[in-house]
């Protein structure tokens, strides 16, 4: 029996997890939104469907009027070597012994290729819901950044000057674990940010600007053209224990001036979205102001290079993971 | 960034009504995808259609990042409830085993028609009606 609206009662770890999951992803599930529906059963009848050769969208069609009709928890549709396979589920004891044989009916009556095979078997409750956290371990991006998960920090061997990212993964933007921005945080490593003001051209998820703080600036100013990043960001800030006077997320569509100068400049985009503005970054830029860039493929580096030169740049340092680039430089007087 | 896609997962689940159960528990924690956070944008999304079942397609990452999209419940499912096929009843046979109405049929056609490859509604309606037929289902009047 499936109700809503009742909560979350499925994984029987809640303490697992974290405070801030409570507060905003279980807490509005436990009032009025019907976020989550609850697992009231422990044993399931999944239906294993081989399709016929070329199977059709009737076949599809078919088996998810089944479901309905039976008030089914769902399918999933699984392409194997040996052709379509489709699972069918449903709580124990809600479709008949003669399934297979009435779906076999079905087909046929519909004037359909009869599926190459069905087969009943009784699937028992798992911990599928922490089952993907085994995938997110702590990840040691430079000599002093660590990106982790909110379940892992404690697991890190910490030194005096660790710096631990907490990210919570899964989520559709940037989770630390990306070339390019494990080679913005080892570049980042490399410029003394103590007491620095710092601008993080198309922040994202924050995490650079998170960085940024961390590792000593006094404070940052993220900016981001997609208005989707404010609520990823404003997570990360809290996860990380920043403060919004420490971080400030600016949203808009057009680059302006933004009030400056700042003493460094850290952009991890591609180039395309950057040779256009690296013109302007002087404009916001302290003198001796440092930029660091990554986001560009390796092959593109002498093209920005060259371009950082143009905009008034001395290259100090550059450094590659993977296919991708980065570089350190550094305003020219003048 | 463009991000490395590592799997495609096709799952149809009632709307508004998605748990870490089967089959999205099975199907997503295999590819290390956080699951309650699929059900949580999933059920956002669906909150429309409680208890429908729609078919989405979710497209996992090398990082385990995901998106998804979510289609409009197959015609079969819409005319199931249509007609009002009671749980469990042993059809269809030779006989009709229930009945629709050709605007109840309209009603579908029109919800189906993003996702249909229909020219016009009148196609897209007699697709419905076909399907509908095929289901043992009399369209009246």
């Amino acid at each position: 029996m499936i109700s809503r609206g009742e909560g979350w009662v499925f994984n029987r770890n809640l303490e697992h997890l974290s405070g801030r999951f409570f507060t905003s992803v279980l807490a509005p599930a436990l009032v009025l939104t019907p976020e989550f529906a609850t697992v009231t059963t422990d044993r399931w009848t999944k239906l294993r469907i081989c399709a016929p050769k070329g199977p059709t969208e009737a076949h599809e069609e078919l088996l998810a009027a089944f479901v309905a009709q039976f008030e089914g928890c769902g399918l999933a549709e699984t392409d194997t070597h040996e052709g379509r396979e489709w699972q069918l589920y449903f709580e124990e004891g809600e479709i008949p012994p003669e399934a297979p044989q009435l779906l076999q009916n079905r087909a046929r009556e519909a004037g359909l290729a009869p599926f190459r095979d069905i087969t009943t078997e009784t699937v028992e409750r798992e911990n599928w819901h922490d089952g993907w956290r085994q995938y997110f371990k702590p990840v040691q991006v430079s000599r002093r950044i660590w990106v982790a998960p909110p379940w892992e920090t404690e697991s890190i061997h910490k030194v005096a000057d660790t710096v631990v990212l907490v990210i919570e993964p899964g989520m559709a933007f940037g989770t630390g674990t990306h070339a390019t921005t494990q080679l913005c945080l080892s570049l980042l490593e490399t410029v003394d940010l103590a007491g620095r003001s710092v601008l993080d051209v198309g922040t994202g998820s924050g995490i650079l600007a998170i960085a940024c703080i961390k590792l000593g600036a006094k404070d940052v100013v993220g900016v981001d053209n997609d208005p989707d990043v404010e609520e990823n960001f404003g997570d990360n800030l809290r996860l990380n224990s920043v403060g919004i006077d420490q971080a400030e997320l600016q949203v808009k569509s057009e680059w302006d001036e933004t009030a400056g100068p700042f003493d460094v400049i850290v952009c991890n985009m591609l180039s395309r979205e950057f040779l256009p503005l690296l013109p302007k970054f002087p404009d916001v830029l302290a003198r001796n102001g440092v930029l660091v860039l990554s986001g560009f493929l390796k092959e593109e580096q002498p093209e920005v290079e060259s371009a950082v030169k143009v905009a008034g740049f001395e290259t100090v340092h550059h450094s590659d993971n993977l296919e991708w680039a980065g570089l350190v430089a550094r305003r020219r007087h003048g | 960034m463009a991000k490395k896609l590592v799997a495609q997962v096709k799952l149809q689940v009632p709307g508004a009504q998605a748990n870490p159960a089967p089959p999205v528990g099975p199907a997503l924690g295999q590819h290390g995808v956080n699951i309650m956070d699929f059900c949580k944008q999933f059920n956002a999304k669906t909150k429309d259609t409680p208890g429908l079942i729609i078919p989405v397609i979710i497209s996992v990452y090398a990082d385990r990042s995901f998106t998804f999209i979510t289609k409009t419940p197959p015609a079969a499912v819409l005319l199931t409830k249509a007609a009002g096929i009671p749980k469990g009843s042993g059809t269809p046979n030779k006989t009709k085993v229930g009945k629709v109405t050709l605007k109840q049929v309209e009603e579908i056609a029109k919800t189906k028609m993003p996702d249909l490859n229909a020219a016009n509604l009148e196609s897209a309606v007699s697709m419905v009606k076909g399907t509908a037929r095929s289901m043992g289902l009399e369209v009246i009047d």
